[in-house]
């Protein structure tokens, strides 16, 4: 029953990934073509045909396959199956995958970013493919707003796009932007013949959609759609799969019980405790991974009293047992989070992005450390309870979480309660519906909150610029724990009108320093992508050993990476 | 004529009491839509989606209140019930045509049905009980009334699930939800029959509940009727019983649940929200637990209305019916 409530969440756009690297960086990059580059040989000699099952607890799938609504509201496969991006980026391994585009490169002063496009390509009713559609798209999109659903045109400094050739496309900025690169990649690409007459690009519902796409749409029914081989794909010999079926089914219970009868081939489910009712039923197939692409925070309110102390959240942050916390709400499903830097940097960015000199200021779970660091801070305990420097006694907290049904963090709400009251802090779980819940987090009226991160990326700048910007305080912000400091706002300035990798580092690392010194929220566990398979008819899916996507759902732009490694084994 | 003007101004306002009801209710709900849907997404939306969202689902004009209201006022006499938030960009129309059939079909059927059997068996038990012996009570009447009282007092859906778990996941005599095999056309004679095999096991649990309240109503109602002195009369003028029963005693019997019986239909509508969800049946019911579960207000808002002007439009229509039915109120209205 864990996370009901992802039924029709499906999955998201494409923003999140991207190479550490490149593309942000100035140099050109150049990659060599084959998306999913370790499987491909292997897939050329492996039998070809199958059919490949998903199942997705989407009840009903509107018969809409316009690339440019809002998630969720097209049919599954449109953006996996149909329709193509620049780059697909990878948040889990920071790769840039080269998929429309091949290579992009940033001008010196951070003012100009010239894509090549990819030759060879056609759209899926036979006429060619080129670099004006690409900037036909792109101007669509700014003639309208209602389809910039990446904020392409809108406060980016973006000024003109436009194909100086047949496989170039140049985008002037009146600003340095070079993290723009990434929403840039994450674009759909449409054919300028078919849409340029349509003056409704989102109520129009496609219904004969022509894409790049690896696929072409074969027949659609409000409980299943299905597509067909594109016979002439760009990539030579792919997709290896004949078919692949998008299910729609009223409950997760439902996709994994034929998940588990060998009925499906993929789903996208938090499994309550995979090990024991999922893999150990046949753990010769019964597969999932779950890669972290996101991390559950405490937050704390950082203006209100008493958590304005940052001394009384860093102690705080020692007392939480991240271990524990993940092992009961993911049943070792799920990674814990530790030492502190992981507010700044998600998991798999660490290694590249994080300096080993705030090692120092790590944190890790010590109740005894946690209690050493309040008294030196003032606070003393009486009777259980904690008292603030100036003697008075802390009164009872809240702890917001929101969302019926999210069984997971009801368990780590409880769990940070109680560790909370180890340190003489006592406080209640409050669980409030998402139209409350998503109003009082921005506007600050709560004292402790569980949430994720916003709009992570695939650099740490992207979160943090959501998360610690000041422009982002405010009833409609991203900034939920209120905090911000000019060292902060330089710093992400000085990431965004660079595109040399040191000066962001350096950047990088003085927000990882604010924040570890400062501890507005505490990083508890990871949150991941929820990927399950089954390898009953095929082989060639990612996993940790081979992680060509980054598990997303069947109708993220990750899985059309997946259905073009998929093969019969 | 008197009678038919009163009516229809009551309609009239009790309408726009229920359309006023219905367009204050969403706005004092927290939050704006765009939010909400980031939110329910988990962190794997992006922010950066939100403005494009407003401009989507038309929240980027600011309006006055008093100019929504009217606008609304209006959009409704034009059928315009706005766009869904969830299947965006279909319109609320467009979902509620598609779930209307469903739940009319097989709710209505079911109704139907349970309302002519209920009433059939109501009628004989009381019957039973007055003619075949005075004063004890026949065999049919002892069973029909606890089993009455044990029908309507079931929680339907505990019965759907225990019909689903044996019926057709042990026994596998029937599908376990949905309401058509994917891929079969619902006009080919393979689909009907599909639809119909899928509509047996909701349509029958429905059935079975709504009967026990007809058992029960009828009969009482009867009972009170066959103590009527025009009863006794007939009886003592020797009519045949059956005359008696069917002629002079249920028909005036009957009268005082037709209306129970218009509300019933109009509820038809709303579909059966725990039914259709036990069965994953694609009706009214089902759409609006999708709608509350996205906090689709839109799509709230057409069913609510829907289901409330069908409501009262049944209530109305009995209403006049009555004035063919029972010649009292035919004379009351004619004066």
């Amino acid at each position: 029953m864990k996370r009901r409530i992802e039924q029709g969440a499906k999955s998201i756009k494409p923003r999140r990934a991207l190479a550490t690297l490149v593309g942000v960086v100035g140099v050109a990059v150049v990659l060599s073509l084959a998306l999913g580059v370790t499987t491909s040989a292997r897939a050329a000699s492996a039998a070809s045909g199958g059919t490949l099952n998903i199942e997705m607890p989407w009840g009903t799938i509107a018969d809409n396959f316009n690339p440019m609504v809002p998630n969720g509201t097209n049919a599954g496969g449109t953006l996996s199956c149909l329709y193509e991006q620049l780059f697909f980026l990878n948040t889990v391994t920071s790769q840039i995958v080269p998929v429309l585009g091949t290579k992009s490169a940033w001008s010196k002063d951070g003012l100009k970013l010239t894509i090549t496009t990819r030759s060879g390509v056609t759209w899926s009713d036979g006429k060619p493919f080129s670099a004006a559609d690409v900037a036909f798209t792109f101007n669509y999109i700014k003639q309208y707003p209602a389809i910039d659903l990446n904020s392409i045109w809108k406060g980016s400094g973006l000024t003109s796009v436009a194909a100086t050739g047949a496989n170039t496309v140049v985008f002037t900025f009146s600003k340095p932007n070079t993290p723009m690169f990434v929403f840039i990649a994450g674009v759909y690409i449409i054919p300028e013949h078919i849409w340029s007459s349509n003056t409704s690009p989102n109520t129009d519902t496609n219904t004969k959609p022509v894409g790049t796409g690896p696929f072409v749409l074969k027949s659609f029914s409000p409980t299943a759609v299905i597509y067909d081989k594109n016979p002439n794909y760009w990539m030579a010999g792919k997709p290896s799969i004949n078919t692949v079926v998008l299910a729609a089914v009223k409950s997760n219970d439902t996709a994994l019980l034929d998940l588990l009868a060998g009925n499906i081939d993929y789903t996208y489910d938090a499994i309550t405790n995979p090990a024991k009712t999922y893999v150990a039923k046949n753990p010769a197939t019964n597969k999932y991974w779950w890669p972290d692409t996101n991390i559950n925070f405490l937050y704390f309110n950082t203006t209100k009293a008493p958590f304005n102390d940052p001394k009384l959240r860093r102690a705080i942050a020692f007392g939480m047992n991240t271990k524990l916390i993940a092992q009961r709400a993911y049943y070792g499903g799920v990674d814990a989070s530790n030492g502190g830097q992981d507010a700044a940097v998600t998991g798999g960015q660490l290694k590249a992005w994080y300096p080993s000199s705030l090692k120092k200021l790590e944190w890790s779970y010590n109740v005894k450390t946690a209690k050493a660091l309040l008294k030196k801070a003032g606070y003393k305990l009486k009777g259980g309870k904690l008292l603030t420097p100036k003697g008075k006694a802390i009164p009872k907290q809240q702890i917001l979480i929101g969302g019926p049904g999210w069984t997971d963090y009801i368990v780590i709400a409880t769990m940070v309660s109680q560790e909370l009251k180890a340190l003489g802090i006592s406080s209640s779980v409050v669980q409030q519906p998402w139209g409350s819940y998503s109003t009082n987090l921005p506007k600050g009226n709560y004292q402790l909150a569980i949430s994720w991160g916003n709009g992570p990326g695939p650099t740490p700048y992207f979160m943090d610029y959501n998360d610690f910007s000041k422009s982002k305080i405010g009833a409609t912000g991203t900034n939920w724990s209120r905090f911000w400091n000019p060292t902060i706002n330089k710093a992400l300035v000085t990431y965004r009108g660079s595109s040399d990798l040191k000066v962001q580092k350096t950047a990088m690392a003085t927000i990882m320093q604010q924040v570890m010194t400062n501890a507005p929220m505490v990083a508890l566990t990871g949150r991941p992508n929820w990927f399950d398979y089954q390898t009953k008819s095929f082989t060639g899916f990612p996993d940790a050993t081979n992680p060509y996507n980054d598990a997303g759902a069947p109708d993220s732009p990750g899985a059309r990476l997946l259905y073009l490694n998929v093969h019969l084994s | 004529m008197r009678y038919l003007l009163r009516r229809v101004a009551v309609l009239l306002l009790t309408a726009w009491v229920a359309v006023t009801v219905n367009f204050a209710l969403p706005r004092l709900m927290p939050g704006d839509p765009a939010s909400n849907m980031i939110a329910r997404y988990g962190g794997q939306m992006s922010p950066r989606a939100r403005e494009a969202i407003m401009i989507d689902f038309g929240l980027n004009t600011h309006q006055s209140l008093l100019g929504q209201y009217f606008s609304y006022l209006g959009q409704i006499l034009t059928g315009n019930l706005g766009t869904s938030y969830t299947f965006f960009p279909a319109s609320v129309t467009s979902m509620i045509r598609q779930a209307l059939p469903w739940t009319l079909g097989m709710v209505g059927f079911a109704t139907i049905l349970a309302f002519l059997f209920g009433i059939g068996l109501g009628m004989v038990a009381a019957w039973r009980r007055g003619s075949a012996s005075w004063h004890r009570e026949s065999r049919l009447d002892t069973a029909l009334v606890p089993t009455g009282v044990m029908l309507s007092a079931m929680p339907p859906f505990w019965l759907a699930m225990m019909l689903v778990y044996f019926v057709s996941y042990k026994l596998g005599w029937f599908p376990i939800g949905g309401g058509i095999k994917p891929g079969l056309a619902k006009s080919s004679s393979a689909g009907l029959i599909d639809i119909a095999r899928h509509a047996v096991l909701p349509a029958f649990t429905l059935t079975l509940i709504a009967m026990g309240g007809w058992i029960l109503l009828m009969r009482n109602s009867m009972l009170t009727v066959l103590n009527d002195d025009f009863v006794k009369f007939a009886r003592a003028k020797g009519l045949p019983n059956r005359s008696i029963a069917y002629r002079y005693a249920a028909r005036n019997a009957i009268l005082p649940i037709f209306t129970q019986f218009a509300m019933a239909l109009g509820v038809v509508v709303g579909g059966q929200v725990f039914i259709e969800i036990v069965y994953s049946y694609p009706g009214i019911g089902y759409l609006l637990l999708t709608a509350v579960y996205n906090q689709d207000y839109p799509l709230m808002q057409g069913i609510f209305l829907i289901f409330t002007l069908t409501l009262l439009l049944a209530n109305f229509l009995v209403e006049m019916l009555y004035v063919f039915i029972d010649p009292r109120i035919r004379v009351e209205a004619g004066k």
